[in-house]
């Protein structure tokens, strides 16, 4: 009956996942070690599964609203994906409880991030790999208009993606907070094309350390199918109903469960 | 500012993989319900065995469920295999995408995409 139940709690981490605009891999690996009782490397390993699914599926989606910057998303898949192989390499050395108290930190870092207002930004000047490569764009306004936007600093966001790559493959989450941090605040890209291109690269970047756990045995199929199909389901439910929910008041109740969840993993890495 | 752009053919054949991609994540998600309802069917919950971490290499389950004629299991392995190869799919089709268009800088980084996630994979093989 627990695996069963499994499910419909990854129902219910898709669906909320959806609503925030957050990855499943931040709700359910603390449900899976707190609630579940499973070890902390096996439910990494599935929500790194879980990530796969819905971010690949969801890639036809993000294309066709015209605001993922496809060049710019398989220039950064570089550092995403060689920062997965360094934390999949960090993660098979460090143990259980400091990956307890990191993802502590990591969820009271998203929670303060969830609170902060995004700014717009809009650069017209491209730095010189940014023009090298053509790594610019245009993307639609509400009005249907087509805007053009320029990329700056764009070692530093393929750096910062780097990093991101680590926090995937040792926490086991999209990392999308950090991709996003780099796209809209060291390279300045527009809102919407930053968040579309962050969706779009994760799946890429989830597979890498996937691939690796899969192989080494840390995916048990009894653990991630039902936490996988849950989140996709979810996921398409919550985004179905989206329009409808009062979805500032349910992040403000998250932000305070994140807090919370925060500290039993901060405690269970100490104890 | 505003420009009216046309179509970009790199950007409809990246969504012609990306659909082909949502039917092959469809396609492993059955293929995972399936596995998972089939072992839990004839095994009943053993979520409660994986709180001690003792991870069993890829291969030897698979070989495993082979020799056991456990059929359920290899199903759910190969839903899992078959998901977690998709992206490293549309990665290797992307960068032959760079290579038609000529744009051979994106091609490069496609590619060096494609080999890093292909070598990231050989590190979960224990020699």
């Amino acid at each position: 009956m627990l695996e069963l139940l499994l499910l419909f709690t990854a129902i219910g981490a898709g669906f909320l996942g959806a609503l925030l605009g957050i990855g499943g891999g931040i709700i359910i690996v603390p449900v899976l070690t707190l609630l579940y009782n499973v070890n902390i490397r096996y439910a990494i390993a599935a929500s790194l599964i879980s990530i796969v699914a819905t971010s690949s599926g969801a890639a036809a989606s993000y294309l066709r609203d015209s605001l993922t910057n496809l060049r710019l998303a398989v220039f950064l898949e570089v550092g995403t994906v060689s920062g997965a192989i360094v934390g999949f390499l960090i993660a098979s050395y460090i143990k259980a409880q400091f990956l307890f108290l990191l993802f502590g930190v990591f969820l009271l870092f998203s929670a303060l991030m969830m609170l902060r207002k995004r700014e717009e930004h809009r650069s017209v000047e491209n730095h010189p790999w940014a023009a090298a490569l053509k790594l610019d764009g245009v993307f639609p306004n509400e009005r249907g208009e087509k805007i053009s936007y320029k990329v700056q600093n764009v070692p530093l966001g393929l750096f910062v993606m780097f990093g991101a790559g680590i926090l995937s493959a040792l926490l086991g989450i999209g990392s999308g907070i950090f991709k996003v941090l780099a796209m809209d605040g060291a390279m300045k890209l527009p809102i919407k094309v930053s968040s579309a291109t962050s969706n779009f690269m994760i799946g890429v970047t989830a597979s890498a350390s996937a691939g690796a756990y899969l192989l080494r045995g840390d995916i048990r199929p009894e653990i991630a199918s039902p936490v996988a199909v849950g989140i996709i389901i979810g996921s398409f439910i919550g985004a179905k109903a989206m329009v409808k929910m009062p979805a500032q008041i349910i992040r403000r109740i998250f932000v305070v469960i994140l807090a919370i969840v925060s500290i039993q993993m901060i405690y269970k890495g100490l104890s | 500012m505003s420009e009216k752009t046309s179509s970009d053919p790199l950007h409809d054949l990246e969504l012609k993989i990306s659909l082909l991609l949502r039917g092959g994540i469809l396609f492993s998600g059955v293929m995972l319900l399936l596995g998972w309802l089939w072992v839990w069917w004839e095994k009943g919950d053993v979520i409660g065995t994986f709180t001690q971490y003792d991870p069993q290499p890829l291969m030897e389950s698979l070989h495993w469920s082979l020799v056991m004629n456990d059929r359920a299991l290899f199903l759910s392995f190969l839903g899992l295999i078959l998901l977690v190869s998709l992206p490293v799919v549309r990665v290797f089709l992307t960068a032959v995408l760079f290579v038609k268009q000529k744009d051979y800088k994106l091609a490069i980084a496609a590619f060096a995409v494609f080999f890093t996630l292909l070598g990231s994979f050989l590190l979960g093989i224990e020699l």
